[in-house]
């Protein structure tokens, strides 16, 4: 029973929000009646101790009583959510669930029972003779072929022991992601309210902060070059605000002097996590400053051939489907390049081709070989190209086949890739160009 | 030079046929903020083709979406006037 520590404080809030989903607002008295609700369903459809049960839904009363329900049940959670989409089924294979429970905003979509042919990780003994309830998060490899990081879900939950102040406060990221899951328990093991948004404009992100009185804000740095751009700041009573906090990419450094500057009582605070190490605590040198001190209760860090290396207590026992990330002595090597002076860090970005346009990862090799496809293109090669609106864009080069115009190729590249790659993963700039320069780019690649 | 009727307007109207917004082409026309049709990644395609739309009239290579545009009190991306305005600008620097 190791999330009874939060129903019992959730019988303390009976009376205060807990969630505020599409601007309707819920009590915890309403998860607590969902939560006994859950517990009934789940043992009427025999799901057993250790089982491994995906969960898809958003932040909501009953997606965190069901969440809650499968923690004391001891069952390997795999958290899922509608925009997925096609993903659900590979991340539902790769766990082998045995059970499939969709939800909606109010209720229980359906469950089901699946049956698989081959034999499952290995890695869930561990946790079941320890009789641990298990965490999966997914998280994309180079390949395209996402890796499934398996977690200690009642070590993940000890640090939400400690009480901490409560807050009224905006996640963009669900619980399918190491920061939405750090933030639901945050909340709901100190009585503070998730608020959730659909409509991420940043005109309606700041109308809920004046509407709801949000405290803290989570932000990409591109989202803040949004809201400055839309002007949307200058339209809403933001005193409401005490921090918000970054992370996901790299701040320039322009974008947080301005921010700083136009609201200088706010805190502004960078954060750290990553799917197979968890939140790490952070405090910035200052409010306008990229350095930050990062560790807290559990993690030790140190910095190898300029990269960060974190030891987690709370850390991921292995990935489902893929080989140790973690050095022989137990680090888990993270690729972040990193400054470091004394006890501050300055994150400089991922060594690696991936490319973080505002946010969102994207690989090269899975662009490329999308657009391999595409009839006429003989041959691509992608790369990232900075830009100051997303920190970066996807930057393609395209030898063809065809005697068709930048303009008209383009058109036709955007026309065959609408609604079969995410917008952010087709190049927003593209060149055409001659086999050699093709050659010479691929080459420079394999050096790297 | 026109800057809206020979730059501005027919990338807009390219984005209009090809993403299906229903905008009409207007010197008030919102880009970026309420009530405008570009989400993040629209924008920064839209800046991209504007800039080519440029060096391909011009000859001038000019970078529209720079840490200083980004720290300006009003920015130049909120309507088709206030962006004329500041391509104008820009060419005028890059003489």
């Amino acid at each position: 029973m190791y999330a009874e520590f939060i129903i019992k404080k959730m019988q303390d809030f009976q009376n205060e929000d807990a969630f505020i989903l599409k601007d309707k607002v819920y009590k915890y008295s309403q998860v607590l009646e969902h939560y006994n609700k859950a517990l009934q369903i789940l043992d009427e459809n025999n799901v057993q101790n250790g089982d491994v049960v995906s969960l898809e839904g958003d932040f909501s009363p009953i997606s965190t009583a069901y969440l809650l329900a499968l923690i004391n049940k001891n069952c390997i959670i795999v958290p899922l959510t509608k925009a997925l989409k096609d993903k659900k089924e590979e991340f539902i294979k790769i766990a082998q669930a045995k059970y499939v429970i969709v939800l909606d905003d109010e209720e229980l979509v359906s469950i089901t029972e699946r049956k698989y042919n081959t034999s499952e990780p290995e890695l869930y003994k561990s946790l079941r003779e320890i009789n641990h309830p298990g965490l999966i998060l997914f998280s994309s490899g180079s390949t395209g072929v996402s890796k499934g990081a398996l977690h200690d879900f009642a070590k993940i939950l000890e640090k939400f022991k400690i009480e901490r102040k409560t807050k009224r406060m905006i996640t963009f990221l669900m619980f399918d992601h190491i920061g939405g899951v750090n933030t639901l328990f945050y909340n709901i093991s100190n009585g503070g309210c998730v608020i959730t948004i659909r409509d991420r404009t940043p005109d309606n992100v700041l109308r809920i902060v004046e509407k709801y009185k949000v405290q803290t804000l989570p932000v990409s740095p591109t989202f803040i070059n949004m809201i400055l751009l839309s002007e949307a700041y200058k339209k809403y009573d933001l005193s409401s605000l005490e921090t918000v906090s970054y992370g996901t990419e790299v701040m320039p450094e322009s974008t947080l002097l301005r921010f700083s500057s136009l609201f200088p009582n706010i805190r502004i605070l960078q954060t750290y996590g990553l799917s197979e190490v968890g939140i790490l605590d952070t405090k910035s040198k200052s409010n306008d400053s990229l350095w930050v001190k990062l560790g807290g209760a559990g993690f030790e860090t140190r910095v190898r051939n300029n990269m960060l290396e974190i030891k987690a207590n709370s850390g991921m026992l292995g990935y489902l489907n893929a080989p140790s990330p973690y050095t022989e002595d137990g680090w888990f090597m993270t690729m972040d390049m990193v400054e470091q002076d004394g006890e501050y860090f300055k994150i400089l970005g991922r060594k690696s081709e991936i490319i973080n346009v505002g946010g969102e990862k994207v690989y090269p090799a899975e662009v490329e070989s999308f657009f391999l496809e595409m009839p006429g293109v003989e041959d691509i090669a992608v790369r990232g190209e900075e830009n100051p609106l997303m920190g970066n864009i996807v930057f393609a080069k395209f030898k063809i086949s065809t005697d068709e115009s930048k303009k008209d190729f383009q058109k036709r590249m955007r026309e065959f890739a609408k609604g079969k790659l995410e917008s952010y993963k087709i190049p927003q700039q593209i060149e055409l160009v001659s086999e050699e320069e093709i050659h010479s780019v691929r080459l420079k690649k394999d050096r790297k | 030079m026109n800057i809206i009727e020979e730059i501005i307007y027919p990338v807009l109207q390219e984005f209009k046929e090809e993403e299906e917004f229903d905008y009409e082409l207007s010197p008030e026309l919102k880009i970026f903020g309420d009530g405008a049709y570009f989400d993040s990644i629209t924008l920064v395609r839209f800046v991209i083709a504007v800039q080519d739309k440029i060096s391909e009239l011009t000859d001038k290579t000019l970078i529209l979406a720079t840490p200083q545009a980004m720290s300006r009190s009003n920015s130049p991306f909120r309507t088709v006037t206030t962006l004329s305005e500041y391509i104008d600008e820009l060419l005028a620097e890059a003489k």
